[in-house]
């Protein structure tokens, strides 16, 4: 990564409240408090954080989806999101090919006659065979339906894809295919990529850079293998305390 | 340990109409021991867990026994009357899982659930003050800081560890001869993860309970288990000590599992020299359509033609191999 690198998105100290409270007495909670951060073209930034530390409403501000109340948020391209259940976000009455083709059709990206060579060409893209382009969600595996996920996101053409915990539900030799995928979509297509996860063996394997946060500001922030190596903050310190990878067997007591 | 294990799968196989889910499981687990099923989506593990607790909706014990060696000696579980059933559960075998806001009763407050627990379980309670004690001994015991106000909480005013608390509470309250835990740290934040992995192997421990400890996890499963069994598409096909099972693995889809986990030791460079992945093409074979001979044959690395062979009854059992540990696999038997 050099400085030549374009910036895709930049977010400058980011609020985001959500109202609280009965509707006589509403109130804001803030939720992010101050967050800045930028992701550059083919790099992949992973936000760590427990349950309630705001890193999926940093997600859905950067989507547009969440009430900031200040700050600034600028995005170059375009922006997907891919979320954790796709069966959630896929709709379960379409055809896989017909719910790529719609993303074609909506962003007109592909002439009416194009778009079914075009989904194809994304199916294969993310691993998958073309005969799948007729089939409904509920037909595939999770693994397949995580890349259809990917697919769909990819269709609009994306610069910049936000993954909200997207291999959190896949077992690991499915979730190993999908980094690998994510990592093969940076490097070939240069696309950047949010991660929001609270999984830090996958950030370690994942993500070039990481923010740590907690309770709505990030703590920490730096190259993913030197956070690792040397976590600066007492709250990165105590998370990576708390996860143990298989291997380390002989710390129990 | 002399004594005989305290839950004892012996040649299991569970079938959901025509289809065999489980396919002839054999396991073990002695007192105060605590055996980590380990399997994928698909695999069989929460059905292995539903058929020892007599919870299979819609699926039947279609082979095999499910022997219980507990205070009210040993017994086929298999073949218990459901009134029986309901009275080993949340007694001698007592059950935590994954989502304990599904499990407690929203509109209940936490003590009057204990208490509830402890008047069906727990007949040397005699008065409800004795009763209202060892509610509150049981939350301090999980490390609940203040149990008098946990014991008036709902559920909802609980965290996600907190009311996992509260679940093993009462998973313990009958000192239970056998524990089932599937997935019970699946939706709990990494810190707390650890602190309620502690917390069950602790409790285990101290009530000689045994456990089996349905995962996905394998961080989970080096963290809380004596032994590991490893489970795909309904057969068993590795088990032995955990740190084995973990650090060299036997059988080629547990060496797959393990070269899968996001471990920066696993990465390798691709076709193109990237480091990536290892990962395992293919997809686990459903119910109905499980493949002739070993059920990993056809996404198996190391497969050969004999691997595909149609299986004699029985063959399909793990071999033993040196150490303690057994595996299923025609490569690992002709080997010297």
């Amino acid at each position: 990564m050099t400085d030549a690198t374009p910036t895709l998105l930049t977010v400058e100290d980011l609020h985001v409240a959500y109202p609280a409270g009965p509707f006589w007495a509403r109130r804001a909670r803030p939720v992010v408090r101050g967050v800045s951060f930028d992701v550059r073209e083919g790099e992949i930034v992973g936000l760590i954080g427990e349950s309630g530390s705001g890193k999926s409403t940093i997600a859905r501000a950067v989507a547009g989806l969440a009430p900031v109340t200040a700050g600034r948020i600028a995005l170059t391209g375009r922006v997907q999101m891919i979320f954790q259940d796709p069966l959630s976000s896929l709709d379960p009455m379409m055809r896989v090919g017909a719910q790529i083709e719609e993303v074609l059709a909506i962003h007109r990206l592909a002439p009416r006659g194009g778009r079914r060579a075009r989904a194809v060409e994304l199916l294969e893209r993310v691993g998958l065979s073309a005969d799948l382009h007729g089939r409904l969600p509920a037909a595939l595996s999770g693994g397949q339906r995580a890349r259809v996920g990917i697919a769909r996101a990819l269709a609009a053409e994306p610069r910049l894809l936000i993954a909200d915990e997207a291999t959190a539900a896949l077992d690991v030799s499915v979730q190993a295919l999908v980094l690998n995928l994510l990592m093969d979509l940076r490097d070939d297509l240069g696309l950047a990529i949010l991660f929001i996860t609270h999984d830090l063996a996958v950030v370690r394997i994942l993500c070039d850079r990481a923010l740590v946060l907690h309770h709505g500001a990030v703590v920490e922030a730096g190259e993913t293998a030197a956070l690792f190596a040397a976590p600066s903050h007492d709250y990165t310190r105590a998370l990576l305390a708390a996860h143990h990878p298989a291997r380390r067997l002989h710390d129990r007591t | 340990m002399t004594s005989a294990p305290v839950l004892v799968l012996d040649d299991l196989s569970v079938r959901f109409g025509a289809a065999t889910v489980l396919d002839g499981v054999s396991l073990h687990i002695a007192r105060g021991e605590t055996l980590a099923l380990i399997g994928e989506s698909g695999s069989g593990k929460s059905v292995t867990a539903l058929a020892v607790m007599g919870l299979l909706r819609g699926g039947t014990v279609s082979g095999g026994r499910i022997m219980l060696t507990g205070r009210g000696g040993q017994r086929d579980l298999a073949r218990l009357p459901e009134r029986e059933m309901r009275r080993l559960r949340g007694g001698e075998i007592a059950m935590i899982f994954q989502e304990p806001m599904s499990a407690l009763n929203p509109l209940m407050r936490i003590g009057a659930q204990i208490l509830e627990s402890l008047t069906l379980h727990r007949p040397d309670l005699r008065t409800p003050s004795r009763r209202r004690e060892e509610a509150a001994a049981l939350l301090a015991q999980t490390g609940i800081a203040d149990p008098p106000r946990a014991l008036r909480a709902f559920p909802h005013e609980l965290s996600g560890g907190m009311r996992q608390r509260v679940m093993i509470a009462m998973a313990f309250c009958a000192s239970p001869a056998l524990l089932i835990a599937d997935e019970p740290t699946t939706a709990l934040d990494a810190a707390t993860r650890g602190r309620i992995l502690a917390l069950i192997r602790a409790m285990a421990a101290s009530h000689g309970t045994a456990t089996l400890f349905i995962t996905h996890d394998f961080g989970a499963a080096a963290a809380v288990a004596d032994r590991a069994a490893v489970l795909y598409a309904g057969r068993l096909l590795e088990d032995g000590p955990i740190a084995a099972v973990l650090d060299s693995p036997a059988h080629p889809y547990t060496q797959g599992l393990i070269a899968s986990l996001p471990d920066p030791a696993a990465l390798h460079p691709d076709e193109r020299g990237r480091r990536r992945l290892h990962g395992m093409p293919g997809t686990v074979p459903t119910p109905g359509r499980r493949p002739e001979g070993c059920v990993f044959q056809p996404r198996c690395p190391i497969a050969r033609p004999a691997c595909a062979a149609p299986m004699q009854p029985g063959s399909g059992a793990l071999r033993p191999l040196p150490g303690g540990r057994r595996a299923a696999c025609l490569a690992l038997e002709t080997a010297p």
